[in-house]
């Protein structure tokens, strides 16, 4: 009966510690993926998920010819396609794709012709290009009326870490947001702030540049002991 | 930017942006004629060929561009005699070459043929009083402008 006992606990021991191995290289497993930079999971998400907006800052270039002057590509319908993000109206780009179920969600929103987008900006989405993407799946879940461009470079130019993902081109080609969100709502408030906030920098340089005239106007340069 | 469609290419300029796509051919088989738009406004993706949907965008110093290809056989017509991408001139334009004339706008039209492919150029500005800028913008995009023989 002893002998029984002591078979037992050893068993047991003997399990116990494959378990804590098991367990211990799960956790390594698990933290390698996380410095990889998995587990974003924005199709799973319910609700609105964190997002980044990123400040203002100059156009990305990318290796290629794809800048943030312009989006190329082509449309479902084969028309070659260069759309200017300098011509002076805002944009904001929309990267989809057909096989991601959190786009569903835009994919839908867009359906509205009287769409509500910041600052006033034209829409458009953007996708891979048509030999990394179905072409029926997307041309199914599109809307006639919005403007869908397929260019691999525009996300390649563009840093998109994975879709849906947004980024608000001002008229001068200046990035002034990007981010990704599981919601159109949570994109207009984010990207609306964005648009609010630049709007707000470029006025406070404006009268920034309006008092230095003054002063300059005045006679009085940086450094005159008056301005100490 | 380059725009690079069914052997034209368009070297675009800043603030310019363009679309270009092949036309339903008459006979089965046979290759689709070109039709390219530019313009210094965004262009919206229902346009008509000859910028319907697009002109009433444009403010005084836009342009608008449409290069209209035709059959391959239409270029031993005399219509089509002019050879090479025309040179546009401020005299060329007037606001009566419109279909609707409204606001200003001043329109200009060119038959010609590039490597025996014979085209039509309507180019549409945006205030006839501001043609010589218009014409020297529309210009300048020309020659950033490249047309190559293609077969059928």
């Amino acid at each position: 009966m002893t002998a029984v006992v002591a078979a037992l606990a050893v068993a047991v021991l003997l399990l116990a510690v494959l378990v804590a191995g098991l367990l211990r290289s799960h956790a390594e497993i698990l933290k390698a993926l996380h410095e990889l930079g998995a587990g974003l999971e924005l199709d799973r998400a319910e609700g609105p998920v964190d997002v980044t907006i990123e400040g203002v800052r100059t156009p990305r270039r990318a290796a290629g010819a794809q800048t943030a002057e312009a989006v190329t590509g082509e449309t479902l319908d084969g028309e070659a396609v260069a759309l200017s993000l300098t011509a002076g109206t805002d944009t904001l780009l929309a990267f989809l794709s057909s096989g991601c179920s959190t786009c569903g969600a835009f994919w839908e929103a867009f359906a509205e012709r009287e769409l509500d987008v910041p600052g006033g900006a034209r829409l458009v989405v953007v996708t891979k290009g048509l030999d990394e993407e179905s072409a029926s799946a997307l041309a199914a879940r599109a809307p006639r009326h919005v403007q869908l461009v397929a260019s691999s470079s525009a996300w390649e130019g563009f840093a998109v870490p994975g879709s849906p993902y947004f980024v608000y081109v001002d008229g001068t080609g200046r990035v002034i947001g990007e981010g990704s969100a599981a919601t159109w709502s949570a994109v207009v408030s984010l990207m609306g702030q964005a648009h609010a906030d630049d709007a707000h920098r470029r006025g406070r340089l404006s009268r920034q540049g309006r008092d230095d005239a003054a002063l300059s106007a005045a006679g009085i340069r940086p450094g005159d002991p008056s301005l100490s | 930017m380059n725009l690079d469609h069914a052997g034209v290419r368009v070297a675009l300029p800043t603030g310019w942006e363009a679309r270009a796509r092949l036309q339903p051919s008459n006979r089965p088989g046979a290759r689709g004629n070109l039709l390219l738009h530019a313009a210094t406004v965004p262009l919206p993706a229902e346009r008509g060929d000859f910028g319907s949907g697009v002109v009433e965008l444009l403010g005084p110093d836009d342009v608008f561009l449409s290069l209209f290809e035709y059959d391959r056989a239409d270029a031993g017509k005399a219509l089509f005699a002019a050879q090479g991408l025309p040179a546009l001139r401020p005299s060329d334009f007037s606001t009566k070459h419109l279909q609707r004339t409204a606001d200003g706008r001043s329109g200009g039209q060119w038959f010609f043929q590039v490597a025996g492919r014979p085209f039509c150029l309507f180019v549409v500005l945006g205030s006839h009083s501001r043609r010589a800028a218009g014409a020297a913008r529309a210009s300048a995009l020309l020659f950033r402008t490249t047309v190559k023989e293609l077969s059928g």
